[in-house]
């Protein structure tokens, strides 16, 4: 039931330079109106 | 709930550590990630592996592409292969969830007292400072845990994040010798206590627990916590002057059908076989007939049956967890099944509410 039909790649992080791409994917997300977020609160 | 400063997101990222997190590439573009969060979820007195999902962001050129979706899938279809029985979440976007599996399966609930409403002046224990020390605490979380529907061992990351000091100075305390602990900052510009953890294992320590929260009134006008939507401890308050601020509920999926329903507890009288049949349009190995047969608090799932609970994946969240009954659900159009069948799976999985007081 995949919904996308162009390549893709789900995988664990595989270098510190996808290490600093997700914390500034996550901190946008984070600090703008996201479309998909899960919550992280305290 | 509150969202994050960038610099608290590099903190979580990094107290999670790296092997936590997931991308998700369309070409050599990355377009999402989550995180995930190995844990325990109890269960009518017995853990079952759960992982939290967290930090599940989608860059802003790729949303509303089905990137999110496809996204959850693989992640799902990687649990599946670990043999994790169950995932929970804390949605913004309750669709997007549903659609990969996720129902609805507990509260979480923030409550707020106003310190001089409070009125109880027993304090039956002693209350000790204590260092913050997760491995001081966790020892009284796990009792407190093993005995709530829902509640968490929690992930390492969870109790840094739960202990760090932010602003203001966290201060922690233990009522009697092992009874119970609070950890507490206090915004005293508005007032405010707010309780970021606490743990009360009996009838003493609540008793305590609101006498020495009631003794801070001369400088709090207000205290705030985390609790289930119907809180156990507000029933030691005088009057019913505890409010709710909010009730969010969390979403459980169910990716393995047999291990969750066979590492669950049931109520020691539970005894019965109930056939039901599962849909699932991703994970095969879930789409079935299966009979569960439980006795003394167990139970064993086996394939086949007469199938006569129907319902799918998601529907099957909310019965396991007790957050809506077979019989409510029935009701609700979420699943199908005769009277006897609907009051012997009522039985079955009848348990204490489900919540847990962690976000992840």
């Amino acid at each position: 039931m995949l919904t996308i039909d162009r390549p893709f790649t789900y995988r664990p992080l595989s270098s510190p330079e996808e290490e600093e791409q997700i914390k500034a994917l996550l901190a946008q997300c984070f600090n703008s109106p996201p479309v998909v977020k899960t919550a992280i609160s305290i | 709930m509150l969202q994050l400063a960038a610099s608290r997101e590099n903190r979580y990222f990094d107290l999670m550590g790296r092997d936590t997190f997931r991308g998700f590439w369309v070409g050599d573009q990355l377009a999402g990630g989550l995180g995930l969060l190995p844990m325990n979820q109890w269960w009518n007195g017995q853990r079952v592996p759960m992982t939290g999902i967290a930090s599940v962001g989608i860059a802003p050129e790729h949303r509303g592409s089905g990137v999110a979706l496809t996204m959850m899938q693989q992640m799902l279809l990687e649990l599946n292969a670990q043999n994790v029985p169950l995932t929970a979440l804390y949605a913004a976007a309750q669709r997007l969830y549903r659609r990969a599996g996720y129902e609805q399966a507990g509260s979480a609930c923030g409550w707020e007292i106003e310190t001089g409403s409070i009125a109880v002046r027993n304090r039956p224990l002693t209350v000790r400072s204590i260092p913050l020390e997760a491995d001081l605490l966790a020892k009284m979380q796990q009792q407190q845990a093993t005995a709530h529907n829902g509640h968490l061992d929690r992930h390492p990351a969870m109790w840094k994040l739960r202990l760090t000091v932010d602003d203001a100075p966290l201060y922690a305390y233990e009522f009697g010798d092992g009874e119970g602990y609070i950890v507490f900052r206090q915004e005293s510009d508005e007032g405010l206590l707010k309780i970021v953890d606490w743990a009360v294992l009996t009838a003493a320590a609540g008793q305590t627990f609101w006498s020495f929260l009631s003794d801070h009134r001369s400088q709090i006008d207000k205290v705030r916590w985390t609790s289930a939507a119907i809180d156990p401890l507000t029933f030691l308050l005088p009057e019913q002057t505890a409010k709710p601020r909010y009730v969010d509920r969390w979403m459980l999926r169910i990716v393995d059908v047999v291990s969750a329903l066979e590492l669950r507890g049931y109520a020691s009288d539970a005894a019965g076989e109930l056939h039901f049949e599962v849909q699932d349009d991703l994970i095969a190995a879930n789409c079935d007939r299966f009979c569960l047969t439980v006795s003394n608090g167990r139970a064993q799932v086996t394939r086949g049956g007469n199938g006569n609970l129907k319902l799918d994946i998601r529907g099957l969240a909310p019965l396991y967890t007790n957050l809506v009954s077979a019989s409510q659900l029935q009701r609700l159009g979420v699943l199908e099944g005769d009277r006897d069948t609907l009051a012997k799976a009522d039985r079955i999985f009848a348990a204490a509410p489900p919540w847990m007081a962690d976000f992840f």
